[in-house]
C-alpha cells in the first residue's frame, strides 16, 4: 500500500490527505479527525441483535467512506458526544 | 552485560528462574482447593531483587505482575527493624491500596537468604473466593467503603523463620465465610514460596551468588532496553479509546474510562485524565489496581516478546488522577475492579495500541487485536452448601469469554479474560461437587462477539438452578448490560451485552416432571415465579433449591466492515450457531435460506447493495 497506512481502510497520500484505501476517496487532510469529514449515521443498537437497548444511553455513531460507503468505525458513545478523535499520527 | 556475564549461562539462567517460578505456581494449584484456582489457574509467583524490584514473574493472571512488589517495597518500609525481616519468615497482605487490585488478591511474600545475606524475595498471589466482606464472594455490589470488603491485611508475619504462627492463621480463618478453603489457599501460597526460594538457592549453589546477582540485574536491564528498542520502531503520534460502563455497584451509573496514548521515541504515555470521577460504589480502581491493569495488556500486547520486568516499565508512564474511577481516593470501595473499570483500562489501551501498530508497517499487522471481552458479571454467593457447612465463592463462567478479531482471524470462541489469557472454567460436574448448583445449560452464546470481517470470539451462556440448600444468598459484579463495554475497531461492531436473570421461587419440579428444564434466554421467561432480570451489578439476595440463574457473557470486538465477510464464513457461523441467521441478514447482508441452509447469492448481493445505499442516504 503506496501512503502512510492509519487504518485498516484509511492511508495518508503523498499529497497529505487521508484517503481510502479500497476507493482512493480523498477525505479530509492528515491531521484532521476523519469522523468530521465521513458519512455518518446514528444507528440504535437495539436493532442489532443482542446489543444494548436503551437508546437514551447510547447510540452507535456508525463513519463510512463517502466513496465506497465502508464501515470505518463504529463508536458506541451517549447521545450528543462529538466524535473522538482516536488518530493522530506524526509524520 | 555482553563482557561480563557468560551469555550461554545467562539464557540458561533466565529459563531456570521461569520454570522455578512456573513450580511454585504449580505447587499452588496442587495445594489450593479453590476452582478459580486449581481450574482457573489465577495465580502468580515472581522473584524480587532484595530491593523489591520485579525480576521475572510466572503468572495465570497479569494483573498482579506489579502486586508483590508493591507489597515487598511496604514489608521492607515498615518491618525492616521491626519485627525484623529473617530467614524463614513470610508476610501476608491483601490491600488494593498497596498493591493488587481488591482484598480478595491475598499475597504472602518470602525473603530469600543467602550466606545469612537478605538476597532476593519471592511472592505468590492469587485470587481468593471469601474476604468476609459485607457481602459473600468478596466483590460486593452494596459496599460504599473498602471497610466493608473484608480482611485487608498489612503484612501479618505468618511464617516466622518458618513457623507458622498459629494466632494469625486462626485470625485469618475466622475472619471469613469459608476457612476451609482460605486455609488451603494460604497453605499453597507459603508452600509456593517455600519451592520457589528452595530452587534459587540450589541456583545460587550452581551458578555461584555473584552470577547469580549480576544476572538477575541484567534481566532487567535487558527487559527495559529491548522495551525502548521496540518503542523506537513504532512511529510517533497520539491514539485515543472512550470505553463507557454502566453501573456504580450501587446502582446504573454511566462512566467513562477514557485513554489518551502518546508514543514519542522510546517512551511512551497512558493518560486516563479524561476518565469519570470515581463511583459510589465498589466498581473503582485504586491505583495500584490500575497499574496492574496496564501492565496485563502491555505483556500480552506491547511487549509479549520481552521479558515480564520492572525495566519493561521504565518506558511507560501512567496518568491517573485520584479521585476518578481509575484511581479512586481512600477509602473508597473497589472490590468490582478487575472485571469492570480493569477491563475497561485493558481494552482502552489495547485499542489504542492496536491502532498504532496498524501505522507501524506489515511488521506488527499480525500483533493488531480488538479488544477482548471488557464486559464481564460473574455470580457471587454464601451461605450453606449441600452439605450443611458455610461457605462462599464466585462462578467464573465468564473466563469463557471471547478474545478480540485480528485482521487475519476471528477471535477466539469462549477464550479468556485479557488479563488472565490461561484461564479454564470449571467442569460442570466439579462445580456442582463442589456448590449447591446444578448446571442445565452451557455453551457459546450465538451473536455475543462483535460483527466484522472478521468476527470477535463469542463468550459463555449458563443456566444453573441452586440445589441442594435452603440458605443461598446469591449476588453479582459485573458492567455492559447497557453499555457496549467492548469496542470493535476499524468498522467491527462492539460485543454483545452481558445479561443475568434470576427467577426466584421458579416451578422448575413441574417442569421437570415433565422430563423438560428450560435450555436457553427465551425458555426461561416461560417459568412460573419472580422473574428478575438484574443490572450489572447487583446485590445478594436470598436463593434457594430451584431458583434459577441463566448468565450470558460479552464477547471479543469485531475487525473490519462486516460488508467483507465472506458469504461463506457466514453461513459457516450460522450453522454452528455463532451467528443468527437476523445477524447474517441485517449486519452481514447474507440471504441464507433457512431450511435448505443454502446462501441465496443474488439476494445477498442485493441486501449488500441496499445496506451501502442506506449508509450514504440522508434518512
Amino acid at each position: 500500500m503506496a501512503g502512510q497506512r492509519i487504518h485498516e481502510y484509511l492511508k495518508i497520500n503523498s499529497g497529505g490527505m487521508v484517503e481510502c484505501a479500497k476507493c482512493g476517496r480523498e477525505i479530509c487532510r492528515a491531521g484532521e479527525n476523519y469522523k468530521e469529514h465521513a458519512a455518518m449515521r446514528e444507528v440504535d443498537p437495539s436493532e442489532v441483535p443482542l446489543r444494548t437497548r436503551d437508546r437514551s444511553i447510547e447510540i452507535y455513531y456508525e463513519y463510512y467512506c463517502p466513496g465506497c460507503a465502508t464501515l470505518l468505525e463504529v463508536d458506541a458513545a451517549g447521545p450528543g458526544e462529538r466524535p473522538l478523535k482516536d488518530i493522530a499520527i506524526n509524520i | 552485560m555482553e563482557k561480563e556475564l557468560d551469555l550461554v549461562k545467562y539464557e540458561i539462567f533466565k529459563h531456570r528462574i521461569y520454570n522455578i517460578l512456573e513450580e511454585g505456581r504449580i505447587a499452588i494449584r496442587q495445594v489450593s482447593g479453590s476452582p478459580v484456582v486449581v481450574e482457573g489457574g489465577e495465580t502468580l509467583c515472581s522473584l524480587h531483587m532484595a530491593n523489591g524490584d520485579p525480576i521475572m514473574t510466572a503468572a495465570g493472571i497479569l494483573l498482579h505482575l506489579t502486586g508483590c512488589m508493591d507489597f515487598i517495597y511496604r514489608a521492607s518500609e515498615w518491618y525492616k527493624d521491626d519485627p525484623g525481616i529473617n530467614d524463614g519468615d513470610q508476610f501476608f497482605f491483601s490491600d488494593p491500596y498497596i498493591g493488587g487490585q481488591h482484598t480478595a488478591d491475598m499475597v504472602i511474600i518470602k525473603p530469600i537468604f543467602h550466606g545469612g545475606k537478605h538476597i532476593a524475595w519471592v511472592g505468590s498471589c492469587m485470587h481468593t473466593p471469601e474476604t468476609g466482606a459485607i457481602e459473600p464472594g468478596g466483590s460486593p455490589a452494596t459496599a460504599t467503603e473498602i471497610y466493608q470488603e473484608g480482611i485487608r491485611a498489612q503484612g501479618f508475619k505468618i511464617m516466622d523463620r518458618d513457623r507458622l504462627r498459629p494466632e494469625i492463621f486462626r485470625f485469618i480463618m475466622a475472619a471469613t465465610r469459608d476457612p476451609s478453603l482460605l486455609a488451603l489457599d494460604t497453605k499453597a501460597k507459603i508452600a509456593a514460596n517455600n519451592v520457589c526460594s528452595k530452587r534459587f538457592s540450589s541456583l545460587i549453589n550452581k551458578f555461584g551468588f555473584d552470577f547469580v546477582e549480576r544476572a538477575c540485574g541484567a534481566v532487567i536491564e535487558e527487559s527495559e532496553s529491548l522495551a525502548r528498542e521496540k518503542l523506537r520502531r513504532l512511529p510517533d503520534g497520539s491514539w485515543a479509546s472512550c470505553l463507557r460502563g454502566d453501573c456504580s455497584g450501587m446502582k446504573e451509573r454511566v462512566f467513562k474510562v477514557a485513554c489518551e496514548m502518546t508514543k514519542k521515541g522510546d517512551e511512551i504515555i497512558f493518560d486516563y485524565s479524561g476518565s469519570s470521577s470515581q463511583n459510589e460504589g465498589s466498581i473503582n480502581s485504586a491505583l495500584p489496581g490500575t497499574r496492574g491493569s496496564l501492565f496485563a495488556v502491555l505483556c500480552s500486547h506491547l511487549f509479549w516478546d520481552i521479558p515480564w520486568s520492572i525495566g519493561m516499565m521504565r518506558p511507560v508512564k501512567l496518568i491517573a488522577p485520584e479521585g476518578s474511577v481509575v484511581n479512586c481516593k481512600f477509602p473508597a470501595a473497589c472490590s468490582q475492579a478487575p472485571p469492570t473499570v480493569g477491563n475497561l483500562i485493558i481494552g482502552a489501551a489495547l485499542e489504542c495500541i492496536s491502532k498504532m501498530y496498524i501505522a507501524a508497517g506489515e511488521g506488527f499487522y499480525q500483533d493488531i487485536n480488538a479488544a477482548w471481552a471488557c464486559g464481564a458479571q460473574h455470580p457471587y454467593f454464601g451461605g450453606i452448601n449441600q452439605y450443611g457447612i458455610p461457605f462462599g465463592g464466585a462462578v467464573l463462567d465468564d473466563f469463557a469469554s471471547g478474545c478480540g478479531a485480528t485482521p487475519l482471524r476471528d477471535g477466539v470462541d469462549s477464550g479468556a479474560l485479557l488479563f488472565s489469557p490461561q484461564s479454564n472454567i470449571s467442569d460442570v460436574e466439579t462445580l456442582e461437587q463442589n456448590i449447591p448448583f446444578m448446571y442445565l445449560a452451557r455453551r457459546n452464546a450465538t451473536d455475543s462477539g462483535g460483527f466484522g470481517k472478521f468476527r470477535g470470539g463469542n463468550s459463555y451462556e449458563a443456566i444453573y438452578m441452586v440445589y441442594g440448600t435452603e440458605h443461598l444468598r446469591l449476588g453479582g459484579l459485573g458492567i455492559g448490560k447497557k453499555t457496549s463495554v467492548t469496542p470493535g475497531i476499524f468498522g467491527g461492531y462492539p460485543a454483545a451485552r452481558i445479561e443475568t436473570r434470576v427467577v426466584l421461587n421458579s416451578d422448575l419440579p413441574q417442569w421437570f416432571a415433565k422430563s423438560k428444564w428450560p435450555l436457553t434466554w427465551e425458555e426461561t421467561g416461560m417459568l412460573k415465579g419472580e422473574i428478575i432480570d438484574v443490572n450489572s451489578a447487583f446485590p445478594a439476595m436470598p436463593t434457594r433449591t430451584y431458583d434459577i440463574v441463566i448468565n450470558r457473557g460479552s464477547g471479543g470486538g469485531g475487525y473490519g466492515d462486516p460488508l467483507d465477510r465472506g458469504p461463506e464464513l457466514v453461513l459457516k457461523d450460522v450453522k454452528s450457531f455463532a451467528t443468527s441467521l437476523e445477524a447474517a441478514r441485517i449486519v452481514y447482508g447474507v440471504a441464507i435460506d433457512e431450511r435448505s441452509q443454502l446462501i441465496d447469492y443474488e439476494k445477498t448481493e442485493e441486501l449488500r447493495r441496499k445496506i451501502r445505499a442506506k449508509r450514504l442516504s440522508k434518512d
